[in-house]
């Protein structure tokens, strides 16, 4: 039996490049994913690899194959033609890109979507004043899809909170290519119908509120509220506009221009339709507590006239019997008070008369002294205004004498 | 009425309601406010219930002839 010759790898890799090369159905591969790890290098070669969620091969731009579109970067979704080729100095399966597109889908969108913004801000369509709804709308205009079933969901609601609305539908395309232009034009005739003559001729109240909106679908369904004339419609309308597209999470720039911004269409009709019920009962409620409140300003005024009555008719009575009980008050006092300064008076006399009985001189006399007076029974206090020979008396405790002066000595005074 | 009128008409409701229910007025005051209050109550009232609810419900091109028709008059 011969044996077995190995295979040289080299040998083997060569040959399975020749058996994929050779398959058609490796040849001139239309393919779609997302650009990863794009790589252009200076040789003028560019690789990069091409994923989606469930597998990548690694590809290959040889300089001067393909035309390479500019702004080609990590995360763009492209389609590629090209074919399987392995390389066999490494050994590595890839793609030999001979076209390569970018898909002009959402991120592109997304991308003219927040260029508007950038625009519509700086022309401080964004930021304006929001007009504020009516508290009871007289005539609302909704422009959306004709037999919608957000449309349905919407006449409904409304009948059931307030059936006293004038409504007019004007049912338009919300998807696909005529969806700007008929969406511009429904709002259009609203605006018309705000206007004071057209209403007067069509015997309706003006309009004065707007619903625009559709309901749920694609990015791409909903995509008409993304755009340039939509937006500066609804920006430019003279009545309140809430914008109402799709679901709670899909947010468009109708939304962000519009003076409302709905959720749903459902959410819309709840934004400008009273519960009329509720204000109903609310005015019923004010009517009864008018009631309450005035009846109880007429009883209260029935009473005080009352007290007054009363009050008058037993004035004169009433004021003696006062009068009495003051004066017997008055008299009392008086009583009191002159009982109470005699006491007063009777205590400090006896005081003084204490202090006058202590610093009598007959008391100083009985200790001894004596008190000399001159002729003129004036009290002696000092050598001086004495004179030799003068006769003076001097009084005792039990009698007086009188006295010749003979000599005068004054002492010197110490300072 | 129109919607300023609706809505100053229940605010000086509110306002009446509040003073009679805060007391304190004299008879011919409490029966002037009484009787103003029951009138702006009616204009309210009347105004939610008599409201003449219709529905237009038209494609894009009536409508758009239904307002050209209406420039026209």
């Amino acid at each position: 039996m011969d044996e077995i010759e190995p295979t040289p790898v080299g040998k083997f890799v060569q040959a399975l490049r020749a058996r994929l090369r050779s398959d058609d159905r490796n040849q001139h591969c239309l393919l779609k994913g997302e650009i990863s790890q794009w790589k252009p290098y200076a040789s003028g070669h560019t690789y990069f690899s091409l994923r989606d969620d469930n597998g990548q091969i690694s590809a290959v731009i040889w300089k001067g194959r393909c035309r390479v579109p500019d702004g080609i970067k990590d995360g763009q979704e492209v389609l590629v033609i090209g074919s399987v080729d392995l390389y066999p100095a490494r050994g590595q399966l890839q793609i030999v890109v001979e076209r390569i597109e970018p898909i002009q889908r959402i991120g592109a969108l997304e991308q003219q979507k927040q260029e508007l913004l950038t625009q519509l801000r700086q022309e401080g369509i964004l930021d304006r004043p929001r007009k504020t709804l009516p508290l009871f709308p007289k005539h609302l205009v909704i422009v959306t899809g004709k037999d919608s079933a957000a449309l349905a969901d919407m006449l409904q609601l409304s009948q059931s909170r307030w059936p006293g609305i004038r409504t007019t539908v004007v049912g338009v395309t919300v998807q696909g290519d005529r969806a700007v232009q008929e969406i511009v034009r429904g709002l259009a005739v609203a605006r018309n119908l705000h206007r004071q003559e057209i209403a007067q001729s069509l015997n309706v109240p003006p309009c004065d509120v707007v619903i625009v909106g559709r309901g749920g679908g694609s990015p791409e369904d909903l995509w008409a509220f993304n755009l340039e004339a939509v937006a500066r419609s609804i920006a430019a309308m003279p009545v309140p506009v809430i914008s109402a597209v799709g679901h709670e999470s899909d947010i468009l720039v109708s939304d962000l221009v519009a003076d409302v911004r709905a959720s749903t269409p459902s959410h819309a009709v709840e934004c400008c339709i009273p519960l009329v019920d509720d204000y109903l009962a609310y005015l019923t409620d004010c009517e009864d507590r008018m009631m309450q409140g005035s009846l109880r300003q007429f009883s209260d005024t029935r009473q005080k006239l009352q007290q007054l009555t009363l009050r008058l008719q037993l004035a004169p009575s009433k004021g003696l019997a006062q009068a009495v009980r003051h004066l017997e008050r008055l008299g009392n006092d008086l009583q009191q008070k002159t009982t109470s300064a005699l006491q007063h008076h009777q205590q400090r006399l006896a005081v003084l008369g204490q202090a006058l009985h202590i610093s009598h001189p007959k008391r100083v006399l009985e200790r001894g002294y004596m008190m000399g007076i001159d002729n003129k029974g004036k009290v002696i206090s000092s050598v001086r205004g004495l004179s030799q020979g003068q006769t003076v008396s001097l009084q005792f405790v039990d009698g007086e004498a009188d006295a010749n002066i003979d000599n005068i000595r004054q002492r010197e005074e110490k300072t | 009425m129109t919607e300023e009128t609706y809505s100053d008409a229940l605010r000086r409701l509110e306002a009446i309601v509040a003073e009679l229910e805060r007391g304190g007025m004299d008879l011919e005051a409490t029966l002037e406010r009484f009787e103003e209050g029951s009138k702006l109550l009616q204009r309210c009232q009347s105004e939610l219930k008599d409201a003449e609810g219709r529905l237009e419900n038209l494609r894009l091109p009536e409508a758009e002839a239904m307002v050209d028709e209406a420039k026209k008059e």
